[in-house]
C-alpha cells in the first residue's frame, strides 16, 4: 500500500476550527479527522461522526457479568458444595448473592467497555503517534483532509487559510500510519 | 458580562373550567367511592379501614407536595440553574403542604384509636409501649407535627413570595441576584430544618404504626419515597403543561433530566429498601422480622395476602424504571415518560399501603372503596391546588438570574 | 453553553490553552522542589516505619498487636475504615458531581482520585494482615476445595468486602488512569528528553487527540461515571454490612449503609481538603484551585458532616425508642462509659465543628480550612473507633469485658500508613499531571480566552 498524504489546516482557535468544519461540509470537502487537546462539542456534527454504540455493548457487557456471577454463586454454594453456615440458605440466595453480583456487573462493564474503546480506537501501549504537529495535544487544532481522495487541492488551502488557519501543512504518514479509522 | 436581553413574553396558565370539572369529578368520585366503602364494607374494620385509607391518601399527597418545596430549597442550595424554567411547578406543589398537613393532624384527632395502636387502652398495659410514651402521645405528636409542617409551609410562601418580587425588579438591579441571595439563605435554613424534622414527621406518622417495631434507616426510606414520587409528578405535570402548549422553554434537555432524576432516585430508594431488608433478613431478630413476615415474605412458601404486593414493589419501582430509563433516548420521550411517571406514582402507593396496612388490619386488609376513595379525594385536591396557584401567576420566574442559563441548558457530559 | 453573571470564573487569571498546559506540567517538567523533597523524605520514613511494623507483625505474629478475646477487631478495621472512607471522595468528585454537571470538580478529581487509589492501597493493608498468615491470603478468592480452603462463602459479608474493594480498587485505576491518556499525550509531547518521552509514549497508548476517539472517550467516561456512582455507594455499603448484618447491639442498625457513604463523603472532602489547600499553595495552582473550589468543597463538608450528625442523633433515638435494653446499653456506654472522651471526640468533630462552614469567611480562609479538615479527619476516625470498640469491649458477658489499648506495632503500622498514602501522593505529583489538563481547557469559557478576544478585535465585533 503507498503512504497516504494529508492536508492539514493548522489553527489555535476551536471556534475557527468550527467555523472551517462547517465550511468544509458546505463545500463538500471530505474531511478525514481533526485533532484536537480537548473535546470539541459540535464539531462531531459537521464531520459527520456516528454515535458510537459502546453504550449498546456496554449493557451487554453489564448483562454478561452479572449472569455469570449469578451462576458461580450458585454453583459454588448450591451444586458444587453447599455448606450450612448460622442457617442461611445456599440455594437460589436471592438477597445474599446480590452484593458479589453487583459487583461483578460494574467490573465485567468497566473493563470491557474500556478494552473495547481501546481496541476501537486503536490505542495501545507504546503505540508511537502520527501527528502533525506536536503541540497538537495542547493548544493547536488541527483539520486533516485526505489529499488523495479530495481532488482540489488549490481550493481546499484557500478554504483552510480564508476560514482562518495560521498554518497549512502537507503531512505523508506510511502505510501503517496510526490514524487508520 | 452584559446580559443577554431575553425576549419572552409573559406565559400565564389557564387553569380553564374543563380541566377544574375533571379534577372536581374525581374528586366526587373519591367520596362516592369511600361512601360506597361505608356501604360495603364489613363492621367490624369499617372504621379502621376508613381511618387507615384516609391517612394514607393524605399522606402520600403530603409527601409529594412536600417533595415539591425541598425541590425548591435544594436547588437554590445546590446552585442549580438547569430546573429554574419550570421552578414555578414544584413551587405550586409546595402550596398544597399546608392543606396536606392540616388534613393529616384532623385524621389524627379524629381517627388515631383506629390507626395508631398506642393511642388505644391496651398500651398502657404494655412495657414496651409505655416506655416510648414520652415520645408517643398525642400531645407531643400534634404539637410537634403543627410546628414541623408549620415551618415547612413558612418557607414554602416565604420563598415563593420572594421568587415574585425578583420577577417584578425592572431596570438596573434585573438579575442582579440580590433577591436570589436571600432565597438562598432562606433554602440553608429550610433545608437544614427539614433534615432534621422529617425524620421525626416519618417516626411518628408511619413507623409508630408498628409500635413495637423500629428501623433507624426508615426516615431515609419515607424521604426516598417523598424524593422520587415528587420528582416524578413534577415531570407530569410539567408534561401536562407542555401538552397545553404552555413552557415553551422547558426543552427535552429539562425532560431528559427529570429523567434521569426518576430513574437515579428509584435506584436509590432500591438501595435504601435493600439496605433495609437485607440488614433485617440477615439478623433475624424476630422483633424486626416481623415486619417483613408480615407484608409476605420470610415464609416463601406460604405467602400470605401482601405476598403479590410485596413482590410488585419491586417490580413497579425498580424493575420499570431501571428497565424502561436506562437507554437516554427514552428519557426524551413525553409519552415513555409519563407512562413512568405513572408507575412510579402506582408503584409507591402500593408502598406505603405495604407500610400502613399490614402492621394494623394484617389478615383483613385488602384494596377496597376506602383506599381508591380517599387517595382520589386528596389527590383531586393536591392537583387542584397546585394548578390553581400556578395560573395565578406568571409561568415562567422572568427575574431568575439563572432564567437564561436554564433556556439553553444542554445535557452534555 | 451561557452562563449567569453571578457564577465565579472557575479558572482565573486569562488563560490561554498553551498556558494551562505550561502552568499544569510546570512541576513535572523542572526538578522537584526542597518542599518536595522535604514532604518525601518525610514520608518515606513512615514508609519505612510501616515496613517495619508489618514484619514484626508477621514474623512474630498478631499478639504484638492490643486485640483480645473480647475486642478482636479495633485498630486495624477502624483503619481498614478510614482508608475506604478517605478513598470515597475521588470517585465521588469523578462521577457523581460528573453526573451533577458540577465544573468545579474539574480542577480537583485528578489528585482526588489518585487519592482515592492510594487511600484504598492502605485500606487493604489491614484486613489483610489481620488474617495472620498473609501468604494465605489468596483464599479469599473463589477458589475450588482443593486449593487449601473450602469454597468461600458468599453470604458472608467480609467476602463481599473482597469483591466491593477489589472492584472499587480495579474501576477507579481503570477510570483514573482513562483520565490521564490525554493528558499523559500532552506531556508526552512536550517533553525534552528521550527517557520521559519514552516513558510517557509507554503510557499515552498513541492518543492524538483525534475527533473520533475524542467522542468514544466522553460516551465511555460517562459510562463509567454511571456505574462507578453506584460502585462507591456499594464499596462502603457493603463495610457498613460487615458490622450490621451482624446482631451486636450498636452494630445491628439498618441506617448503617447510607450513614456510612455520607460519612465516607465527609472524611474524603476532609482529606482532599487538606491536600489541596497546601498543593495549590507549593505548586502555584492558585488560579486553577480558587478560593472557589474550596467554599464549594466546605458546603460539600458542612452538608456531610450534618447528615452524619443527623443519623448519630437517629441512632442515639431509634436506641432508646427500640425499648431493647442492650442496644440502649450500647449507646449509654458509648457516650458515658470508659470510651466516652472517643464519643465526644466524633460528636464535636463531625457534627458541631462543620457548622463553622455556614461562614463565607470560614469558608474562603485556606488556613481556617486546613484546621478544619484535620479535625474533619480526626473526628471520622473517632467515627468508627467508637463504632467499632465500645460496641465489643462490653459484650453480653461481664466477664469478658475488657479496654482495648492499641500497642507500639499498631500504631507504627496506623502512622506508617500515611507515609505510604504521602509517598504516593508526592510521587504522583511529580511525574503526573495532578490537574486535568484537557478538561480544565474544555470548560474554559470560550469567548473569554486571549485568542477570542483577538479574534473578535479582527472581526470587530460583528459577531456582537
Amino acid at each position: 500500500m503507498k503512504p497516504t498524504k494529508f492536508i492539514a489546516g493548522v489553527f489555535d482557535d476551536p471556534v475557527l476550527l468550527l467555523r472551517a468544519a462547517k465550511k468544509a461540509k458546505e463545500t463538500g470537502i471530505k474531511v478525514y479527522d481533526c485533532y484536537t487537546p480537548f473535546a470539541v462539542h459540535g464539531l462531531d456534527k459537521h464531520l459527520g461522526i456516528k454515535r458510537t454504540r459502546l453504550s449498546i455493548a456496554a449493557f451487554l457487557y453489564g448483562c454478561t457479568g452479572f449472569v455469570l456471577s449469578f451462576i458461580l454463586q450458585n454453583y459454588i454454594s448450591w451444586v458444587d458444595w453447599p455448606i450450612n453456615i448460622g442457617g442461611k440458605p445456599n440455594t437460589f440466595a436471592l438477597v445474599t448473592f446480590v452484593p458479589v453480583c453487583f459487583e461483578s456487573t460494574v467490573l465485567c462493564t468497566a473493563l470491557l467497555t474500556i478494552f473495547t474503546f481501546w481496541a476501537k480506537s486503536r490505542m495501545f501501549h507504546g503505540v508511537i503517534p502520527d501527528l502533525f504537529d506536536n503541540r497538537q495535544t495542547s493548544d493547536l487544532f488541527i483539520m486533516a483532509i485526505d489529499a488523495d481522495s479530495n481532488k482540489n487541492h488549490d481550493a481546499i488551502e484557500s478554504m483552510l487559510k480564508q476560514e482562518g488557519a495560521i498554518d497549512i501543512r502537507k503531512k505523508e504518514f506510511a502505510s501503517n500510519h496510526s490514524l487508520i479509522q | 458580562m452584559e446580559n443577554h436581553q431575553i425576549e419572552l413574553t409573559q406565559e400565564r396558565f389557564d387553569f380553564t373550567s374543563k380541566m377544574k370539572n375533571v379534577i372536581f369529578m374525581a374528586i366526587a368520585a373519591g367520596i362516592l367511592f369511600t361512601v360506597l366503602g361505608f356501604v360495603t364494607e364489613s363492621a367490624e374494620f369499617k372504621m379502621k379501614h376508613f381511618w387507615l385509607s384516609m391517612l394514607m391518601g393524605a399522606y402520600y399527597t403530603f409527601l409529594i407536595s412536600l417533595a415539591g418545596s425541598v425541590f425548591v430549597g435544594i436547588n437554590y442550595l445546590a446552585n442549580a440553574g438547569w430546573s429554574v424554567a419550570f421552578k414555578r411547578v414544584p413551587e405550586a406543589m409546595g402550596q398544597y403542604v399546608i392543606i396536606g398537613g392540616a388534613a393529616l393532624i384532623a385524621i389524627f384527632l379524629l381517627g388515631n384509636h383506629d390507626i395508631y395502636h398506642w393511642m388505644g387502652e391496651e398500651a398502657k398495659n404494655d412495657p414496651v409501649l409505655v416506655g416510648k410514651s414520652s415520645f408517643l402521645n398525642m400531645g407531643f405528636f400534634v404539637a410537634s407535627s403543627a410546628i414541623f409542617f408549620g415551618l415547612y409551609f413558612f418557607f414554602t410562601r416565604k420563598l415563593r413570595a420572594l421568587s415574585l418580587k425578583e420577577d417584578s425588579i425592572e431596570g438596573q438591579d434585573k438579575f442582579g441576584g440580590k433577591i436570589f441571595h436571600t432565597c438562598r439563605r432562606y433554602s440553608n435554613v429550610f433545608i437544614a430544618i427539614f433534615g432534621f424534622t422529617f425524620p421525626v414527621v416519618a417516626w411518628e406518622w408511619m413507623m409508630s404504626i408498628d409500635p413495637h417495631w423500629y428501623s433507624t434507616i426508615y426516615s431515609v426510606y419515607n424521604f426516598a419515597i417523598l424524593w422520587v414520587c415528587g420528582i416524578s409528578t413534577m415531570a407530569l405535570i410539567v408534561l401536562f403543561l407542555k401538552r397545553h402548549g404552555y413552557l415553551s422553554i422547558v426543552s427535552k434537555e429539562h425532560m431528559h433530566d427529570l429523567g434521569k432524576m426518576m430513574f437515579a432516585f428509584s435506584i436509590f430508594w432500591t438501595y435504601i429498601w435493600l439496605s433495609q431488608y437485607l440488614l433485617i433478613w440477615y439478623a433475624n431478630i424476630p422483633e424486626e422480622s416481623i415486619y417483613f413476615t408480615q407484608r409476605g415474605v420470610g415464609t416463601a412458601t406460604e405467602p400470605n395476602n401482601f405476598t403479590l404486593q410485596f413482590w410488585l414493589n419491586l417490580g413497579l419501582n425498580f424493575l420499570c424504571p431501571l428497565l424502561i430509563f436506562m437507554s437516554s433516548t427514552a428519557k426524551r420521550k413525553p409519552n415513555v415518560m409519563a407512562t413512568l411517571g405513572a408507575i412510579i406514582l402506582i408503584g409507591h402507593w402500593n408502598d406505603l399501603y405495604l407500610m400502613v396496612m399490614p402492621g394494623t388490619l394484617g389478615e383483613n386488609a385488602h384494596i377496597g372503596f376506602f383506599e381508591i376513595g380517599a387517595t382520589l379525594l386528596f389527590f383531586g385536591i393536591f392537583i387542584y391546588v397546585t394548578l390553581a396557584s400556578l395560573a395565578k401567576q406568571n409561568l415562567i420566574t422572568m427575574g431568575h438570574p439563572y432564567l437564561e442559563e436554564s433556556i439553553h441548558h444542554e445535557v452534555t457530559p | 453553553m451561557i452562563e449567569s453573571h453571578l457564577r465565579e470564573r472557575l479558572i482565573t487569571g486569562d488563560k490561554s490553552y498553551g498556558q494551562i498546559s505550561e502552568d499544569i506540567c510546570r512541576p513535572i517538567e523542572n526538578p522537584p522542589t526542597k518542599a518536595w523533597w522535604a514532604g518525601f523524605s518525610l514520608s518515606f520514613v513512615f514508609l519505612c516505619i510501616l515496613g517495619l511494623s508489618l514484619s514484626v507483625s508477621v514474623g512474630i505474629g498478631l499478639g504484638m498487636w492490643g486485640i483480645n478475646k473480647s475486642v478482636g477487631w479495633a485498630w486495624d478495621i477502624t483503619n481498614f475504615v478510614f482508608w475506604v472512607g478517605i478513598g470515597h471522595a475521588g470517585t465521588l468528585i469523578s462521577a457523581i458531581l460528573l453526573l451533577f454537571r458540577q465544573k468545579w470538580r474539574m480542577s480537583i478529581n485528578r489528585s482526588a482520585e489518585a487519592m482515592t487509589i492510594f487511600a484504598v492501597m492502605c485500606a487493604a493493608i489491614f484486613p489483610v494482615f489481620h488474617m495472620g498468615r498473609v501468604w494465605d491470603g489468596f483464599w479469599a478468592l473463589p477458589l475450588p476445595n482443593n486449593f487449601g480452603s473450602l469454597w468461600v462463602n458468599f453470604n458472608s459479608p467480609l467476602l463481599w468486602d473482597v469483591f466491593a474493594i477489589s472492584t472499587y480498587f480495579t474501576v477507579s485505576i481503570f477510570f483514573w488512569y482513562m483520565g490521564l491518556i490525554p493528558d499523559i499525550a500532552t506531556v508526552r509531547d512536550r517533553a525534552k528528553t528521550k527517557t520521559a518521552k519514552w516513558a510517557y509514549n509507554l503510557f499515552a497508548m498513541g492518543w492524538n487527540g483525534s475527533m473520533r476517539t475524542w467522542m468514544r472517550y466522553e460516551i465511555v467516561c460517562l459510562i463509567l461515571a454511571g456505574i462507578s456512582t453506584p460502585l462507591v455507594l456499594s464499596v462502603h455499603t457493603i463495610v457498613s454490612m460487615d458490622f450490621a448484618t451482624s446482631v451486636i447491639p450498636g452494630w445491628h442498625t439498618t441506617i448503617f449503609p447510607p450513614y456510612f457513604v455520607a460519612g465516607a463523603i465527609f472524611s474524603g472532602f476532609g482529606m482532599v481538603l487538606t491536600l489541596l489547600v497546601i498543593a495549590r499553595k507549593v505548586m502555584n495552582y492558585e488560579d486553577y484551585i480558587t478560593i472557589h473550589h474550596l467554599d464549594a468543597m466546605c458546603k460539600v463538608v458542612m452538608l456531610t458532616g450534618t447528615i452524619v450528625g443527623c443519623a448519630y442523633i437517629t441512632e442515639f433515638f431509634v436506641a432508646w425508642y427500640s425499648g431493647v435494653e442492650y442496644e440502649q446499653y450500647a449507646f449509654k456506654n458509648r457516650a458515658f462509659g470508659d470510651y466516652w472522651w472517643a464519643y465526644w471526640t466524633m460528636m464535636t468533630c463531625n457534627l458541631v465543628a462543620p457548622q463553622v462552614f455556614w461562614f463565607k469567611k470560614i469558608r474562603q480562609n485556606p488556613t481556617i480550612i486546613f484546621i478544619m479538615s484535620i479535625i474533619v479527619n480526626i473526628g471520622m476516625w473517632f467515627e468508627r473507633f467508637v463504632i467499632i470498640v465500645t460496641s465489643l469491649h462490653r459484650d453480653y458477658i461481664p466477664s469478658s469485658w475488657t479496654y482495648y489499648r492499641p500497642t507500639i506495632t499498631e500504631i507504627g503500622i496506623f502512622l506508617g500508613t500515611f507515609g505510604l498514602f504521602f509517598t504516593c501522593y508526592f510521587l504522583f505529583c511529580k511525574f503526573l499531571p495532578s490537574i486535568s489538563i484537557a478538561e480544565t481547557k474544555a470548560i474554559m469559557p470560550i469567548d473569554q480566552l486571549p485568542i477570542a478576544k483577538e479574534r473578535m478585535k479582527k472581526e470587530g465585533h460583528s459577531h456582537h
